[in-house]
């Protein structure tokens, strides 16, 4: 019960022994020990903005848990659209729900709601700020597919400039011991407080811009999309855009048992050619999103312990 | 203590010390106008502790935490001395705030804090750097002078 009523905003508010425990968790409802764990609870879904694939894993992991759910998927259905400010609008729902979850595109949204919430709330995305619980389905896939994260090879690639997901789980890694090869083009690099951060932790890194030259000492090869938007020059995108994708003519340059994630969706980064190909563990890594949220929904109401 | 009388003696009121030479009037400009109060200003005095440097003298006034707080990220190293009956009672060493409460506002327009009414609050990360992280958005700001205007 050590969990219970917490908000699950940011990584920055998290440690260690919390992402221990719920990779714990998740394994044993994946395992189907916590069936309807929270059954007679009520989970407010808001999605203030939509988000078709993060919805319908929280809605499954919802079923999961044996939990009811209220909610909207769009802001034009919510009572903002009619000007009603964010905090009061979850000021009401929170006398209805015992867990809020909530995706809005203002960053600081969900920190702001947890505020004024009463009940436990759970960012879903707050713009292009934080995504906590991709990055703990992504964690806990790694978990599981290699047994630890301590003393792995994991190597980053894509945009780690904007990249959310790549912010946050590198933020997650921070707190074990992995050695991290940060695989980017030049103008797409880790912002450099995040190298500090790394270096204040102790944390090994290498930064290149090929990942065949690393491949086969990789344990986990996590892509990325890399955004047209992000390139003045077209030609530059698509130069880029190429190197980047992982396909026939490159797959093999990875280990035998490096195994490839993907926060989906994906556009060219991986070529569905190489879909069938044992190390693509990405649509089993979505999975596992229903698992971990289950989870993290039962740690929060107090009905996983 | 010869300095001190370089610059209008003041009865009551607080001495900032140890400005870098030429900050003096950034100083007045962000925590000394709300005041009608004797404002005495010394600028590129000798300093055996840091070369040149700048004084201000606020009769009447006592810096609130706020007023304390922004003049920390401006000149780290100033000391604030309260005077009281034309006697230094207090000296103050001022160091960088580890939390800004409402002292500054954040640069990202698509921050929670710019679009509702919500009290700011940025964490410092790095003190070398003057870096912070907003509380709501989690960007960082290397905070220069311009973020207290
Ligand atoms: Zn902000």
């Amino acid at each position: 019960m050590k969990y219970k009523g917490i908000d699950i905003i940011s990584l920055h508010d998290l440690d260690r022994s919390f992402l221990d425990y719920l990779m714990k968790k998740t394994k044993e409802v994946k395992e189907g020990k916590w069936q309807n764990a929270c059954k007679g609870k009520i989970v407010a879904s808001l999605f203030f903005e939509p988000s078709t694939r993060t919805k319908l894993s929280f809605d499954t992991a919802i079923a999961l848990t044996g939990a009811s759910v209220i909610g909207f998927s769009s802001a034009a259905a919510s009572s903002t659209s009619k000007g009603e400010s964010l905090s009061d609008t979850i000021k009401t729902i929170d006398q209805y729900a015992d867990i809020i979850v909530m995706r809005h595109s203002v960053e600081g949204a969900a920190r702001r709601a947890a505020e004024v919430a009463n009940a436990p709330v759970i960012n879903a995305g707050d713009g292009a700020n934080q995504h906590p619980t991709q990055t703990f389905l992504d964690l806990f896939t790694i978990f599981e597919l290699k047994e630890r994260v301590d003393n792995l090879k994991i190597g980053l690639m894509g945009d780690l400039r904007f990249g959310r997901t790549i912010h946050s789980l590198v933020m997650a890694l921070s707190f074990y011991n992995a050695e991290l090869f940060l695989i980017s083009p030049s103008i797409l690099k880790l912002p450099s407080y995040y190298l500090d951060y790394l270096e204040s932790k102790g944390i090994k890194y290498h930064e290149l811009e090929d990942f065949t030259e690393v491949g086969n000492e990789l344990d986990v090869l996590y892509c990325t999309r890399i955004q047209r938007e992000r390139f003045a020059d077209p030609v530059e995108y698509q130069k880029v855009a190429n190197s980047y994708e992982i396909s026939r003519d490159n797959i093999e340059s990875l280990a035998k048992n490096t195994i490839i994630l993907h926060p989906l969706p994906r556009v060219n980064e991986i070529s569905p050619t190489v879909d069938d190909d044992p190390r693509a563990r990405y649509f089993y890594q979505a999975k596992n999103g229903v698992y971990t949220r289950a989870a993290l929904l039962g740690i929060v109401a107090g009905s996983i312990s | 203590m010869k300095e001190i009388y370089k610059v209008y003696r003041i009865e009551n009121g607080t001495v900032i010390d140890h400005l870098p030479a030429g900050t003096a009037l950034k100083v007045i400009e962000i925590i000394g106008k709300n005041s009608d109060d004797f404002i005495a200003i010394g600028m590129n005095l000798d300093s055996r502790k840091i070369g040149k440097k700048d004084l201000i003298k606020y009769e009447n006034k006592f810096l609130a935490r706020d007023e304390t707080d922004k003049l920390a990220l401006l000149a780290p190293g100033a000391s604030i001395n309260i005077v009281k009956d034309g006697m230094v009672v207090e000296k103050r060493k001022i160091s960088i705030p580890a939390i800004l409460k409402n002292i500054i506002a954040c640069k990202n327009p698509n921050c929670i804090c710019n679009l509702e009414k919500v009290e700011t609050e940025f964490y410092l990360t790095n003190e070398e750097k003057k870096q912070y992280r907003c509380k709501y958005c989690e960007r960082e700001y290397e905070i220069s002078d311009d973020f207290l205007f």
